[in-house]
């Protein structure tokens, strides 16, 4: 009898097992926080499509045999996933390189053109590099944003694959507060943000203004004051003689002052365009006024409601 | 020792919230309510300024008191008498120069202040501003200089001459120079 179970144990081992060429592992590499420009996350009014490397490696763990990869937003049938968050949702996409326009799927729904193919003996590694991107302008308030991309190795031709790994790999961004301004009269230039209003020879009447371009992603205030208080003072002061003006946002007269004053609240997003604010200067009574060269400076400051 | 308890909920900008503050050993609760105040936060998200520039240009006026059309003024009845006086303002916004010119005067020629004939004949005169004798160089003479709204009194002084039977005149500009 006890011959006879050691044959049995001798025969179930020496038994084929299931059909498994080749057993393969996915391990990421890269951070998946998305960084932006500068590291800064997504900037919802930056024009540029940032692309971010996503890295790893497959390993054959086991055995020897061609497999190809697959990757792409988690849950998606058409490549674009999604990035949940408080603010909103931001669309991304999986690349085989930056500024590539054909976008990735994972999973079963990969054609051959989507997928990358390779060989491993056992116990080799191979690295690998993506891309994804999250589209510039999608306009959502600040806060945090998470998805999933899914990565699968499959052994086999595609389309005939067999399943060997696959890889959940969460994305995240932080999507800050902007609120910006600009003097630009074309697209938007925050950096745009001192306007000369000129009036050369001042009679009382004369009227001159610029739009004010502002943009944000969660509401916004809008703040004046004036270093003189509200006149135009002499810049080399030979008496206390004031070039009254009267100062109107929107078509509204504002008693600016030293003081911030605030004379816009938005809430909400704008496009990013932005909205555009009118600023007009009308002179005052100028009889009596001294001769000479006169200026202001009205600061304008905006904030983000928060 | 005593051990309070604070509890804060719903307190939110421009929004009313309520406080429950409790102590431990005591079973009533004081409760009231508080309002929290918008606060401009300290920084600005992004700032921007208008600069406003501008000239007032320098203006000047005179204008005699007592003689209409302006700074040209004929003096030939006015010093037959003797003594003429006429009060000169000047307005403006500036440093202003008030000159009394001879360009158009006959007494130019002849360096002296002098009202003529056409024959040629004439009486010496003198000008004063505000009791000053007027010095006349290059054929100006300055009134005054000022960045202030002025006044003063010309008086023109001609020597008594009780044989004067013509007419004689001479012709004075007043300038006002505004810089």
């Amino acid at each position: 009898m006890r011959r006879f179970l050691f044959l049995l144990i001798i025969v179930l081992c020496d038994a084929p097992g299931p059909a498994q060429a080749c057993a393969l592992s996915i391990e990421t590499t890269s951070t998946t926080s998305f960084a932006g420009a500068a590291g800064r996350g997504y900037d919802v009014f930056d024009p540029t499509t940032y692309f971010q490397p996503l890295t790893f490696r497959v390993r054959a763990v086991e055995g020897t045999c061609p497999f190809y990869i697959t990757a792409g937003p988690a849950n998606s049938a058409t490549g674009v996933g999604q990035l949940l968050g408080t603010g909103g949702t931001l669309s991304f996409a999986v690349y085989r390189e930056a500024n590539d326009a054909q976008v990735l799927r994972a999973g079963a729904l990969a054609t051959a053109a989507e997928v990358l193919t390779g060989r491993l003996k056992e116990k080799e590694t191979a690295s690998y590099q993506l891309t994804y991107a999250i589209p510039p302008q999608q306009i959502v308030a600040a806060g945090a944003f998470t998805g999933d991309v899914e990565i699968a190795v499959y052994e086999g031709n595609v389309g005939s694959g067999v399943l060997r790994a696959r890889q959940i790999v969460p994305l995240s961004t932080m999507v800050a507060a902007v609120t910006e301004l600009s003097f630009a009269q074309g697209q938007f230039d925050p950096n745009v943000g001192v306007y000369l209003l000129n009036f050369n020879t001042m009679h009382r009447g004369d009227i001159k203004g610029v739009t004010l371009h502002t943009r944000s992603n969660g509401g916004y205030r809008i703040y004046l004051r004036s270093v003189n208080g509200g006149v135009m003072r002499q810049l080399v002061p030979l008496d206390n003689s004031a070039v009254p003006y009267t100062l109107s946002v929107d078509g509204k007269t504002i008693p600016i002052t030293d003081s911030d004053i605030q004379v816009v609240s938005f809430p909400g997003a704008t496009s990013p365009s932005g909205n555009a604010h009118r600023v007009d200067v009308l002179i005052g009574d100028i009889a009596g006024v001294a001769a000479g060269d006169y200026a202001d400076l009205i600061s304008i400051s905006i904030y983000s409601f928060r | 020792m005593r051990r309070f308890a604070l509890i804060v909920r719903m307190i939110r900008a421009n929004q009313t919230g309520t406080v429950v503050f409790r102590k431990a050993a005591v079973t009533s609760a004081a409760v009231f309510a508080m309002t929290v105040i918008t606060v401009k936060p300290s920084a600005a998200d992004s700032s921007a300024s208008i600069a406003l520039r501008g000239i007032v240009p320098p203006r000047a006026v005179v204008a005699f008191a007592n003689i209409a059309g302006g700074a040209a003024i004929e003096l030939a009845t006015a010093v037959r008498a003797g003594t003429a006086m006429i009060d000169l303002t000047t307005m403006g916004n500036s440093v202003a120069r008030v000159k009394m010119s001879l360009i158009a005067s006959a007494s130019a020629q002849k360096r002296t202040l002098a009202l003529t004939t056409a024959d040629g004949s004439s009486i010496p005169y003198q000008v004063r501003f505000a009791g000053e004798d007027l010095q006349f160089i290059n054929g100006e003479a300055l009134l005054r200089q000022a960045s202030q709204d002025g006044f003063g009194t010309l008086e023109f002084i001609a020597p008594q001459a009780a044989t004067v039977t013509k007419n004689y005149s001479d012709h004075l500009i007043v300038v006002v120079t505004a810089k």
